[in-house]
């Protein structure tokens, strides 16, 4: 979103520029894009969440049937808490993963790849895959119930809410990881020592120096995992059960009840609830990253 | 030197990366209040052994004790050491204020007396006008007085440098210098010195360490390291020295004759055992070189023609050509109105002349 949008404001700077015809004419695929596949579906869905099915004219009434409808708060309620587990899961995984890699310790590379297979594999195969794994009589609940002694009762994974986060962190923390990891590795090794030889215990390295200098690829990467579990789809619609997020909510008012106005005013909320969470969690981490 | 009590006792350290032994069963006690230098070659393993103090590395063999305790295996953040490092390595999301103040800050000092010592500190470094700024804010000799207050703030015994002014340039280099030495008389610590410019450590140091290959060439003051070098690898290293390559011919108490090329030389043999028939190296600093217009017909003088001059400011640098393939290099005063093509006869006292085995050189 951002380069296209840059790539704009590129557009109206040169037009005060004698020589940019060809500025222009290398903008124009770039911009017949961002406008055709972005812009006009945006106007599309939103002049179309302010019309009402077999009425004429234009009205906020899906707005308002929508947000007083607890229905629908419970559905946006159940697509935050999913995201927001999501995210912070995946950090935790991501801090203390990158640490290890990067010390190179044995065996990082194939952990390097294994970070990315989630990446690779469709998120309706690993949807499908998942639920074959964790299933009442699948691997792990067999290995959990016959190879260890103290384990009976198979674990109840599929289809329950820590299930479904866990699924999505599989899914979607590799962007945390991956940020993680290269803002850790760019960290000057001399500065953490630096610390370490005036007195701080390895603890107080990590919290005064390793995290504020890790802070802007933890962010940037937790946003993208946000995004991500925000606006997942296949993992909920196969996997969700009860826990139907938005997407899935969009899906069912456009594709099952064929009502494409209430479903577009959904997907302009979850627009907005999207850019105002980003902008608040900036806010939030921004103070820590300050430098 | 007499009576002083040893503060950092280096005792037969080993440290090996893989194959390579980097530095190889090194011995060396640095006496209270005193400044160390350890001068070598890039990759002598000057940073290992510093590296082996501050607890970041841990010796493969050997031990380190300060002031009589054996630190070998005690975590570096209870080492209770300075480090001014090469790169800074300042904490880029801290102003000036807060690196220094760091230190003290996981000590928790109490907050305002830790503002108090932090000012204090940057005062005495000249930089409390920038307590607000962030290192990329700064000069490269203002981030390293950063340095220097943040390694000092909690008045460690023992300070460690590791080339720290290698990153400045000429003139900085020398103030910094300078302010070192203050620093050290007002806060009397003991330090050691790693550097690979010869000049830093004769004007810094009370006592030098010339390091080869992880061991310890020669340890001595300046003045003996400079007149006189044990090793041809410290008199290669140390100074400038014109170096003339030949073949021992004859022996008597303490000096030998070399013969090379068209000429022979008589030098004094010290430190290694020459006999008749050896390839041996000559090395004369060109400040003992004497010359004129005239032969005295004293033994050690040759005629030559002046090759070449460089006006290097605080003087004029003459190679001058005495035999074939044979170049000498001595200093005139800048006044001197020595011309290219000139004659001229140079003396090389024998005493100066410094025999040694011929080494290859690496
Ligand atoms: N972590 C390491 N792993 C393997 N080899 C290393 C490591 N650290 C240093 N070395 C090797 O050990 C040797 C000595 O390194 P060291 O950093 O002590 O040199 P130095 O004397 O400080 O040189 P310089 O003046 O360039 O800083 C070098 O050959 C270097 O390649
Ligand atoms: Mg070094």
């Amino acid at each position: 979103m951002r380069n296209p949008s840059s790539g704009f404001l590129i557009f109206i700077s040169m037009q005060f520029k004698k020589d940019n015809l060809l500025t222009l004419l290398l903008l124009f695929p770039g911009l017949v894009f961002f406008i055709g596949l972005f812009i006009y579906p945006l106007c599309i869905t939103f002049t179309n969440s302010l019309t009402i099915s077999n009425h004429t004219g234009y009205s906020l009434q899906n707005y308002i049937d929508l947000l007083s409808s607890a229905k629908y708060w419970n559905v946006i309620g159940i697509t935050f808490v999913l995201a927001i587990s999501t995210t912070i899961l995946s950090v935790l995984i991501a801090l203390p993963l990158a640490l290890i890699l990067r010390k190179r310790v044995k065996g990082h590379t194939f952990i390097r790849l294994l970070i990315l297979l989630p990446l690779t594999v469709l998120a309706l195969i690993s949807a499908l895959g998942l639920l074959i794994v964790w299933d009442k009589n699948g691997w792990v609940n067999l290995f959990l119930t016959q190879v260890l002694p103290f384990i009976d009762e198979p674990l109840k994974i599929n289809y329950t809410l820590y299930g479904l986060i866990l699924f999505y962190a599989w899914l979607y923390s590799p962007h945390t990881i991956l940020m993680t990891l290269s803002s850790i590795e760019g960290i000057d090794r001399n500065v953490e020592q630096a610390a370490t030889i005036t007195g701080a215990k390895p603890f107080e390295v990590f919290r005064y120096i390793t995290l504020p200098l890790s802070m802007s690829g933890i962010r940037s990467g937790s946003v993208m995992t946000f995004l991500l579990a925000f606006g997942a789809f296949n993992v909920p619609l196969i996997a969700g059960g009860n826990y139907r997020p938005l997407t899935v909510a969009i899906y069912t008012e456009a594709g099952v009840f064929n009502n494409w106005p209430k479903a577009s005013a959904l997907a302009i909320i979850m627009g907005i609830l999207e850019i105002i969470f980003i902008l608040i969690y900036f806010k939030l981490t921004k103070k820590r990253s300050a430098a | 030197m007499i009576d002083k009590k040893v503060m950092i006792s280096l005792k037969n350290i080993t440290k090996k990366f893989g194959h390579a032994t980097v530095v190889n069963q090194l011995n060396l006690d640095i006496y209270e209040g005193e400044m160390l230098t350890l001068l070598g070659s890039s990759g002598c393993g000057k940073s290992t052994t510093l590296n082996m103090i501050t607890g970041s590395l841990t010796p493969d063999n050997g031990e380190i004790h300060i002031r009589g305790n054996d630190l070998t295996h005690v975590p570096s953040h209870k080492r209770e050491i300075g480090l001014v490092f090469q790169n800074f390595a300042l904490f880029p999301h801290m102003t000036v204020f807060e690196i220094v103040e760091f230190p003290l800050k996981i000590r928790k000092e109490n907050k305002k007396e830790r503002k108090v010592k932090v000012m204090e500190m940057l005062r005495l470094v000249q930089l409390d006008h920038l307590a607000e700024r962030y290192p990329r804010e700064l000069s490269g000799g203002q981030q390293q007085r950063v340095g220097l207050a943040r390694a000092l703030i909690y008045q460690p015994k023992v300070v460690l440098f590791d080339e720290p002014l290698s990153n400045l340039d000429a003139k900085l280099r020398e103030e910094l210098r300078f302010e070192i030495m203050n620093l050290k008389d007002k806060l009397k610590f003991t330090s050691i010195y790693v550097t690979h410019d010869q000049e830093e450590a004769l004007t810094l140091s009370d006592r030098i360490a010339v390091m080869k290959n992880g061991v310890i060439q020669q340890l001595g003051t300046p003045l003996e390291i400079y007149n006189e070098p044990q090793t041809p690898f410290v008199a290669d290293f140390v100074g400038i020295s014109n170096k003339i390559v030949g073949q021992c011919v004859g022996k008597d108490n303490g000096h030998a004759s070399i013969q090379m090329d068209g000429f022979q030389l008589r030098g004094l043999v010290k430190h290694d055992e020459i006999q008749n028939g050896d390839k041996v190296i000559i090395f004369i600093r060109p400040e003992d070189i004497q010359f004129g217009n005239e032969c005295s017909t004293k033994e050690n003088t040759l005629q030559g023609e002046v090759r070449n001059i460089v006006f290097s400011g605080e003087r004029k640098e003459c190679m001058v050509g005495v035999a074939e393939g044979e170049t000498i290099r001595l200093y005139m005063n800048k006044q001197s109105d020595i011309a290219i093509g000139q004659g001229l006869f140079v003396h090389l006292p024998s005493d100066s002349c410094k025999i040694f085995k011929f080494f290859a050189n690496e």
